[in-house]
């Protein structure tokens, strides 16, 4: 006991020196430092699941994935669903638009090999294969006979995707779509390198390195250089890169932070130039502390209450719409999120030239929706929320969730003298009673996978995996079948408005508010724009005072 | 060298004395009395506000005479969030206390006299508890005894006639005491048989042994009193920690059920919250704090009451 | 004593079967398994994904498998979750980190919460010991999600060289080192003193003042051995905690360390690593009670006779 006593005054100097020599090093931040060397570091929320396109499913996969891969058009910066050639030089599609064609650019990967049209039939390939078991094999259903070949239903030949030569390729679809270029966007669509996935264990094996260090090959902006979990990922500029000359800085780090108040406090420290959220509670301390680094940008995700229509008494619309009606969305918005999101009684948010569904109950007032709730509840049944029994809302364990649920509650019980109960649920449980229906009303979220309103109305088809409210009507399958068979953009359009309205009338979610992104951007960070996908192209993001 | 061969009831009359004596120890005593009082009873009365009843205009208010320690961030009167979220903690800190003291001190005192196999098979036992994920444990737990425990809230219902609201989250509770049943007691169990090891050996303990007294009387009348001061400094420790996880639990579902509160939920929240509002943080801290530290006090003065050491002071 | 060891480390191995066996059970009774995603899979992909592997097997035949990829490949297998990653990678990079942490942790809270308890019970009840107490209730009473976010804004933001957060330079350790260390140190601190007071008041002890043995001896040499008791039976399983990792200090300080693993791998049913962390912590938790046991028979002659 006393040796380690004795040695306590010597550990105390070593603190101290090293306290000096660090603190003395240079007084300027790590993004200073960072900036210096041409490296954005970005706040990414979580630890990547995947760096493989055909394994990722989360949005922080997405964006590290998007810098080392490029399909075959690329985002704009600034300009929502603007697409550009990326490894397509061109492309024609026939005039029902479910034949395109797309001549590839001369370009290599990061190891020198040709960029092929086979390796995007082999990335199709191996992500629609029977055996690998992708998880986003969905994305690429468009493709003719995609579905059953992913079902083990039809052979590979099948499938609507074809290498002409080295540089062409053809895209057979299952129906006319001419917004494929915005789907094509997202990361399901990229390439792999076929000759790289071949020598590392094959197009079937999950467990491939490829992705991994030093393996990891891209035709992207950026080449893999270092990955430690929960700590950071960087990518570092790829020289041969077709546009490598165009790159306005060096490299990205990414840090996977959790915690959105830990973020905040690192970017006030100077440890991050773009944060990826900033915590509602803290939403005013940072507006007021750096309005020039407050972000609030617009996002293309609807936060809802799924309803479970196969219960009662939900299974009544009449008590769904009162419920619906009773909640005062303006200030729940302002109140609870703290302005982080726009009210809202249609689902799909606006966005991609989609005029929206306008409910009549979006021009009433709040007492006149709420006399009308009050009317519905006692002609339903429950005049008064008499003999109401107490349905269960899902929240998951966020703070705001259930923030939202107590808010509600308390909306329910003070408008409709209805009680309901809460069940905060771990993550995992919650997916999982979600997907399996088993819940009254589920605390819900959706976000676009491209810049289309199909990403949203679609989801409440009938047989749709994602309804999981037990809700369909034959009706809005047929105006989805419309919009799907549909050449024409307006038509498709208009039939994708008459399948909402008809979900929502029906009710079987209540739709809320649409979120917006709140988040802290460095105001020397030039080349970010707000953009609804938050698909930023980060090789137009400039650090510092050099490209 | 030890005096405990009195009556086991004289020891208590002069535990009790010498605890009366002890002005830390009572007044520690009055005070958790008054927090008691305070949560369990002051929320009967019309002057404390519904802790559930939200008011999104008047959220994260200052102090004032309608609501004394302010308004939360959903405009609910801390106060009275703060009055009812006791009542849940000082009941759970009231059930760890009893599972560590209980079961702990039992199987630590028969682990720790029995020796040899028995004690290696107890000991073994408690470091496979001691190893496996609580947040699993715990999940697991209360998924076997959901049913169960709405059933009780059923028929507590419809035997007592209370509103359904009111039952619930006493009976939602139940998974918690359950691991806390399970899980509360491994380090005391602990700690009490090392001391157990090192007490058999000793004089007093022989001495005993060779009167013929049985096991059991060995161990409850000469081994246990010397371990209270193990116990109740160990207890003093722990129950802060049963609190605070109880907080942890409610936010994965298990625990108390939003919107209800407990002190554990309060600090969370106010964790989150302390650069913008720190009131939020403060007060429930405030009377988490003064709780426990009277509770140490009277741990103290209890150790120092029935500690037959500390009988000829 | 060799063979007293021994015997500890087969009963060791035995604790960790028993640890895994019920792991590995326990974690398969959770709702949802590792592919739920935010979206739904359609059902052939969650079976193909269930098929490669092999979870749609018996239980029975997983629990065997499992065994066999361990003892017979030393395979750990593979994170379920971040797949293409194996268990051992993750452990490999999590564990130095929690081990650094959990060591300056240690030696933090030795280093004060010992002597602090010892002086307080030196000085029982008068006012020193009042003080030393009160604040080692504080330090109880005062958790870690709070302490860690109020040093990072105080500390972190002041001191020059020390970090709000990030695992990036030579002194990211100190804060959360601190916050783990004084948590534990008012744990110790409280123990100590009350394992000294019990001593202090016993009639070896009364002897020896009476015999005119200078205060530092009779505290560090006659009282010192047993009254440590209570505290060391702590440190081990306290050790073996905090070298594994605390998620809230972690995710408050963005460290890369094992607590983070831990709830990510519970709330997301990655079987396998929550496997390899629960073995890691089984294999800490032995062989820290294994080692206390033996640091209380060297402190207390009386237990090696009682063993």
């Amino acid at each position: 006991m006393r040796g380690v006593m004795w040695r306590s005054p010597a550990w105390l100097v070593l603190l101290a020196a090293a306290w000096l020599t660090a603190g003395c090093g240079d007084g300027r931040s790590s993004v200073q430092r960072a900036a210096d060397q041409g490296i954005l570091v970005l706040g990414n929320n979580q630890e990547p699941m995947s760096l493989d396109p055909h394994k990722a499913t989360a949005v922080a996969d997405g964006k590290i994935i998007a810098c080392l891969l490029e399909g075959l058009v690329r985002p704009d910066a600034a300009v929502d669903g603007a697409v550009h050639p990326g490894m397509a030089e061109r492309w024609e599609h026939n005039e029902a638009a479910d034949e395109w064609v797309f001549h590839l650019r001369e370009a290599q990967w990061s190891d020198g090999h040709p960029v092929r049209a086979e390796d995007f039939v082999y990335a199709y390939h191996r992500l629609l294969h029977p055996q690998f078991g992708g998880k986003y094999a969905e994305m690429l259903y468009p493709l003719k006979n995609a579905a059953a070949f992913n079902r083990g239903e039809l052979p590979w030949e099948a499938v609507g995707v074809q290498a002409r030569d080295a540089r062409t390729l053809v895209l057979r679809l299952e129906s006319p779509m001419p917004q494929l270029p915005q789907l094509l966007l997202h990361y399901t669509w990229s390439p792999v390198p076929a000759h790289v996935v071949e020598s590392l264990g094959g197009m079937l094996d999950r467990r491939s390195l490829w992705t991994k260090l030093p393996h990891q090959v891209g035709n992207g902006a950026y080449v893999l250089e270092s990955h430690r979990f929960n700590e950071a990922l960087t990518v570092r500029a790829n020289p041969r890169y077709w546009r490598a000359g165009e790159l306005r800085n060096r490299g990205v780090r990414f840090l996977p932070i959790v915690n959105g108040y830990t973020e905040t406090r690192m970017f006030w420290d100077g440890k991050l130039h773009i944060t990826n959220n900033v915590p509602p509670e803290l939403l005013a301390a940072a507006r007021r502390r750096a309005p020039q680094a407050y972000c609030q940008d617009a996002y293309y995700c609807s936060i809802f209450y799924r309803l479970n229509t196969r219960r009662p008494p939900l299974d009544d619309v009449r008590v769904r719409r009162a419920l619906s009606l009773a909640i005062d969305r303006r200030e729940l918005v302002e109140r609870v999120v703290r302005g982080a999101g726009s009210p809202s009684f249609a689902f799909t948010p606006p966005g991609a030239g989609y005029a929206g569904v306008v409910l009549p109950e979006a021009a009433q007032t709040q007492e006149q929706r709420v006399a009308e709730a009050r009317r519905l509840l006692s002609e339903a049944g429950y005049p008064g929320g008499k003999g109401f029994p107490s349905p269960e809302i899902m929240t998951t364990s966020r703070d705001v969730q259930r923030l939202m649920a107590e808010t509600i509650q308390s909306m329910w019980q003070q408008v409709l003298g209805v009680h309901a109960e809460i069940r905060a649920c771990e993550w995992t449980a919650y997916k999982a009673a979600q997907q399996s229906g088993d819940y009254d009303i589920s605390s819900s979220s959706w976000s676009g996978d491209f810049l289309d309103p199909a990403t949203f109305v679609e989801l409440w088809r009938s047989s749709g995996g994602n309804n999981c409210t037990g809700w369909g009507s034959t009706e809005c399958d047929a105006a989805l079948a419309e919009a799907a068979a549909a050449a024409d953009a307006g038509v498709r359009r208009a039939a994708l408005q008459r399948a909402e309205e008809l979900m929502l009338r029906a009710q079987p979610i209540i739709p809320l508010y649409g979120s917006e992104r709140t988040y802290l951007k460095d105001p020397a960070v030039q080349g970010w724009f707000p953009l609804l996908l938050d698909n930023h192209p980060l090789d137009a993001v400039q650090v510092g005072g050099r490209g | 060298m030890k005096r405990c061969y009195e009556e086991g009831h004289s020891l208590w009359r002069d535990a009790r004395r010498r605890l009366a004596r002890n002005r830390a120890a009572m007044g520690s005593l009055l005070l958790l009395l008054l927090v008691a009082g305070a949560c369990f009873l002051l929320p009967l009365s019309p002057w404390v506000a519904n802790p559930n009843e939200a008011n999104l205009d008047n959220i994260a208010a200052a102090c004032s005479w309608e609501h004394p320690f302010g308004t939360d961030q959903l405009g609910r009167d801390l106060l009275a969030r703060v009055l009812y979220g006791g009542r849940i903690s000082l009941l759970v800190g009231l059930v760890a206390t009893l599972v560590a003291t209980l079961v702990g001190l039992v199987y630590g005192l028969i682990s720790g006299y029995a020796g040899g196999r028995t004690d290696a098979l107890m000991m073994r036992t408690v470091d496979v508890l001691f190893a496996l994920p609580f947040i699993v444990l715990v999940v697991v737990f209360s998924l076997s005894i959901e049913e169960p425990s709405r059933e009780l809230t059923e028929y507590l219902v419809a035997a007592t006639g209370w509103s359904r609201e009111s039952v619930a989250p006493l009976t939602g509770l139940l998974p918690l005491f359950v691991a806390i049943g399970a899980l509360g007691w491994l380090t005391l169990a602990r700690m009490v048989r090392t001391q157990t090891l090192e007490l058999k050996g000793q004089e007093f303990v022989l001495a005993a042994r060779s009167l013929g007294l049985s096991h059991a009387a060995i161990l409850f009348r000469h081994i246990a009193p010397n371990l209270l001061g193990t116990v109740v400094v160990y207890t003093t420790l722990a129950v802060p920690g049963m609190m605070l996880t109880e907080s942890t639990l409610s936010f994965i579902g298990l625990g108390v059920r939003p919107p209800n509160s407990s002190w554990g939920t309060l600090i969370k929240e106010g964790a989150d919250r302390m650069e913008v509002s720190p009131e939020l943080l403060i007060f429930p801290a405030l009377f988490f704090c003064i709780t426990l530290l009277a509770l140490n006090f009277l741990g103290d003065g209890l150790r120092d009451a029935i500690d037959p050491r500390s009988a000829k002071d | 004593m060799a063979g007293l060891l021994l015997r500890r480390l087969g009963q060791g191995v035995l604790v960790i079967a028993v640890l895994q066996t019920l792991t590995f059970f326990l974690v398969r009774q959770l709702p949802g398994n590792p592919f739920l995603g935010e979206r739904k899979l359609p059902e052939h992909i969650m079976a193909q994904l269930n098929a490669l592997y092999g979870l749609d097997q018996s239980v029975w035949v997983q629990y065997a498998n499992y065994w066999k990829g361990i003892l017979l490949h030393g395979d750990f297998g593979p994170s379920l979750v971040q797949e293409g990653v194996q268990v051992s990678e993750i452990i490999a990079q999590a564990f130095p980190v929690s081990l650094l942490l959990g060591v300056l942790g240690m030696l933090i809270a030795v280093l004060v919460g010992i002597p602090a308890g010892m002086l307080a019970a030196w000085w029982r009840n008068r006012w020193p010991d009042a003080l030393l107490m009160l604040a080692a209730m504080a330090g109880i009473c005062i958790p870690a999600f709070v302490l860690a976010p109020v040093f990072g804004l105080t500390l972190g933001q002041w001191v020059p060289g020390l970090s709000v957060a990030g695992w990036d330079d030579a002194l990211c350790a100190v804060l959360p080192a601190l916050t783990l260390g004084l948590v534990n140190a008012a744990y110790l601190a409280r123990l100590t003193r009350g394992g000294m007071v019990e001593v202090l008041g016993s009639d070896f002890i009364r002897t020896a003042r009476a015999k005119g043995c200078s205060a530092p001896r009779l505290l560090f040499v006659h009282a010192l051995r047993s009254g440590l008791l209570p505290a060391v039976s702590y440190l081990g399983p306290a050790f073996a905690g905090l070298i594994t990792g605390s998620f809230v200090v972690e995710t408050c300080f963005q460290v890369p360390g094992m607590g983070l693993h831990f709830v990510n791998a519970t709330t997301t049913r990655d079987y396998f690593l929550l496997q390899g962390l629960v073995l890691c912590y089984g294999v800490l938790i032995v062989l820290a009670n294994a080692a206390v046991d033996v640091v209380l028979m060297w402190l207390n002659p009386r237990l090696r006779t009682a063993q």
